[in-house]
């Protein structure tokens, strides 16, 4: 399990805990790294075949890691387990080759999180349930002045996929792989870039790969709007001065469509007799663990009875927001086993384009150029 | 922290090896064997570490290059398919080439014309001059890593150099986000941090050109412009060949700039070679495909400093 903080760690031992009181007879030791290292360590040990029984793993790397991975769905047939009060694009993410890899802990959509403050300050109407995407612009717009601006964008996958999302843009092809250069996708982005370039309600941005630069400019309080999930509402209690709100994302010509991630537990495909293993996870994955991590605010759980202790400690009327969100339209965040490849390089070549020195056109087929060689 | 010492220091391309003439203690004069085993004993440490910290990898890196080495998954033995890739049909290689290549041409003369000036400059009896020289020579030995993310945040969009920009009215370009300025920023960032040691290396070898020289020179009535290049400069050469090597081998290295200052963006105009090799080695986790990367890097600084020795016959003056 990925840790970075003692707190989170401690978290994780408590639920280990929980876990070891369902299965006397299996000894579960907990082993953690920070984030970073966490993958490469994964990667490490699959390659040498020393990986622990029971893994966590994140939805958007699910392909990459899946060969270490035992499909789940024999278990679950042989134990009779009920899936179904998991939320169900959750366990379609971190699904892969007609698989199930992971039972889900949390999950989320992403959304965009406001600075109530600067919306008052500037009086603008806050975003409704329902909202635009011109009505987000004009929102935009008029938060944008001086060094503060309206909106965070960044060229992440994770962040700028909703908005080609609900207008109707895909990246993947038929087959489930990378495809930027359709016309529908390299129109959305270009779009999504003109927030920077044309409309300048986003600044620009310096060569990065670090994923935060929205976020920091968020937190800072310099950008009013920043797309972002669940799982950081607790970060944001914590670390802003400000009062922030939860919105939809707003409608595009498909209406407002998102991507669902999420992050559970699978067994190693090492294991001979997963079965023992399989009711530690089903454990690690109960009613009372995802309670427990849902009231310490670290996880939206993926189990849709426990959420309502999550909405307890989030701000107002983010039950509505993500209520509308996961019923409205979202689609699992299905990637591909050279996903960490396309990301270095969306976020290398999207850069240019925000700033508006590349067309987005040039830019997406160098990087599609790039993984098929 | 080196302080400039008042004895003349010579510096030399190599080290010559001292021969130890005197008999280890408590060993028979001439024995020959004796003698073979205590130069092992003594290499032994370091030989040691050399076999198991360089050779063998090095080994093991030429083997990967011809294998199709995922992390994760099959390995199989492709023979030239690497390399043949990395020129025929990798898109961005020759790019990567042509960017490590600028590097090095902007960054190696402005290293070396900066440390001769300033050394020159601080070797003229100014007042404080140690004091500047500890200055100059501050950032050589703080982190690199710590280095660029104080550039990054004077660069950055609102950054430092943006505000003092912009208060005077100037226009103030995005300069790690353009593709035109992101490399200059990259060598400006980077001649900053690496002067100073060549600086430190050829103030040594100004302390050691004699006295009696200059002085034969001004009675002679030549001017300072002309002492310059008709002493201390032929005197200096031996030095300025040694900076001009190591700095060409590091500068063809360089990794920790791009990584922390750009990630090789935008697009990919600051990717070096050595960042290459780490995307492909460890963030895509095609080992043989990196290690090839490396071999490639490997003969071309090896031509390089070849070349640099086959001039040195020509260009470089030993007094002796």
């Amino acid at each position: 399990m990925w840790g970075n903080t003692d707190a989170e760690v401690n978290l994780w031992k408590e639920i280990a805990a929980l876990a070891q009181k369902q299965v006397p007879n299996l000894q579960i030791n907990l082993s953690t790294a920070g984030w970073n290292d966490y993958w490469t360590k994964l990667m490490m040990e699959a390659s040498s075949g020393g990986m622990q029984a029971i893994i966590s793993i994140q939805s958007q790397r699910t392909p990459q890691f899946a060969s270490a991975f035992q499909p789940l769905d024999p278990l679950v047939k042989a134990q009779n387990f009920d899936l179904k009060a998991f939320d169900s694009t959750i366990l379609a993410a971190l699904t892969f080759d007609g698989g199930l890899r992971a039972l889900p802990y949390d999950f989320g959509p992403y959304i965009i999180f406001y600075n109530k403050d600067l919306f008052k300050r500037d009086n603008v109407q806050e975003p409704k349930l329902d909202w635009t995407y011109d009505e987000f612009m004009d929102a935009a717009k008029k938060l944008t002045h001086g060094n503060q601006y309206g909106f965070a964008a960044f060229p992440y996958p994770d962040f700028c996929f909703p908005f080609a999302l609900s207008n109707g843009a895909t990246y993947l092809n038929g087959q489930g792989e990378i495809d930027v250069v359709n016309a529908a996708f390299v129109k959305a982005f270009e779009s999504y870039a003109e927030l920077v370039n044309k409309h300048r309600v986003a600044p620009q941005l310096p060569a990065t790969q670090d994923a935060n630069t929205a976020w920091s400019l968020w937190t800072a309080g310099n950008a009013a709007m920043v797309v972002s999930g669940p799982w950081d509402v607790v970060n944001a209690k914590s670390s802003v001065k400000f009062d922030f709100a939860l919105a939809t994302i707003p409608k595009g010509s498909k209406g407002s469509i998102t991507i669902v991630g999420g992050s559970g537990f699978g067994i190693s495909s090492s294991l001979k007799d997963p079965s023992l293993a399989f009711k530690a996870i089903t454990a690690l994955t109960s009613e009372e663990a995802e309670e427990r991590l849902a009231s310490a605010g670290r996880a939206f759980p993926a189990r849709q009875a426990q959420q309502a202790s999550w909405y307890k400690n989030a701000p107002v009327g983010s039950e509505e927001v993500l209520n509308r969100t996961l019923n409205g339209g979202v689609v699992p965040f299905k990637t591909t086993p050279n996903w960490q490849q396309f990301n270095l390089l969306f976020v290398q070549y999207g850069i240019p384009v925000m700033n508006g020195q590349t067309p987005a056109a040039t830019a997406l087929k160098e990087v599609q150029e790039q993984l098929s060689a | 922290m080196a302080s400039p010492s008042s004895r003349p220091v010579k510096l030399r391309s190599a080290p010559t090896a001292e021969r130890n003439d005197r008999p280890a203690k408590g060993k028979k004069v001439g024995s020959d064997r004796s003698k073979a085993s205590t130069v092992l004993a003594f290499l032994l440490p370091n030989g040691l570490g050399f076999l198991g910290f360089m050779l063998l990898p090095l080994l093991a890196s030429l083997v990967l290059s011809f294998f199709s080495w995922p992390v994760l998954g099959q390995h199989k033995f492709i023979g030239l398919d690497n390399y043949s890739r990395l020129f025929t049909k990798d898109p961005v290689f020759f790019r990567v080439l042509l960017n490590t290549l600028y590097f090095v041409v902007g960054y190696v003369p402005l290293n070396l014309i900066f440390a001769v000036a300033i050394a020159v400059w601080l070797n003229s009896n100014i007042r404080g001059g140690r004091i500047f020289q500890l200055i100059f020579f501050l950032p050589v030995f703080t982190p690199m890593v710590a280095n660029a993310l104080i550039w990054r945040l004077l660069l950055t969009p609102h950054g430092v150099v943006d505000y003092v920009l912009s208060f005077f009215h100037l226009p103030s370009p995005n300069w790690l986000g353009s593709d035109r300025l992101a490399m200059p920023a990259m060598i400006l960032m980077s001649v900053w941090q690496g002067f100073g040691y060549n600086m430190l290396v050829f103030s040594a070898g100004l302390r050691s050109i004699p006295l009696p020289l200059y002085e034969a020179a001004a009675i002679d009535g030549a001017k300072p412009w002309t002492r310059f290049w008709k002493i201390t400069f032929p005197m200096l050469t031996p030095s300025i060949f040694f900076g001009t090597v190591m700095t060409f081998i590091t500068s063809f290295q360089v990794f920790v700039q791009p990584y922390v200052l750009t990630a090789g963006g935008p697009g990919v105009s600051t990717t070096t070679v050595v960042y290459y090799l780490y995307n492909n080695g460890f963030q895509y986790f095609k080992m043989g495909y990196a290690s090839a990367v490396g071999w490639v890097l490997f003969a071309i600084i090896m031509v390089a400093s070849a070349l640099q020795f086959g001039f040195q016959k020509r260009f470089v003056h030993y007094e002796n």
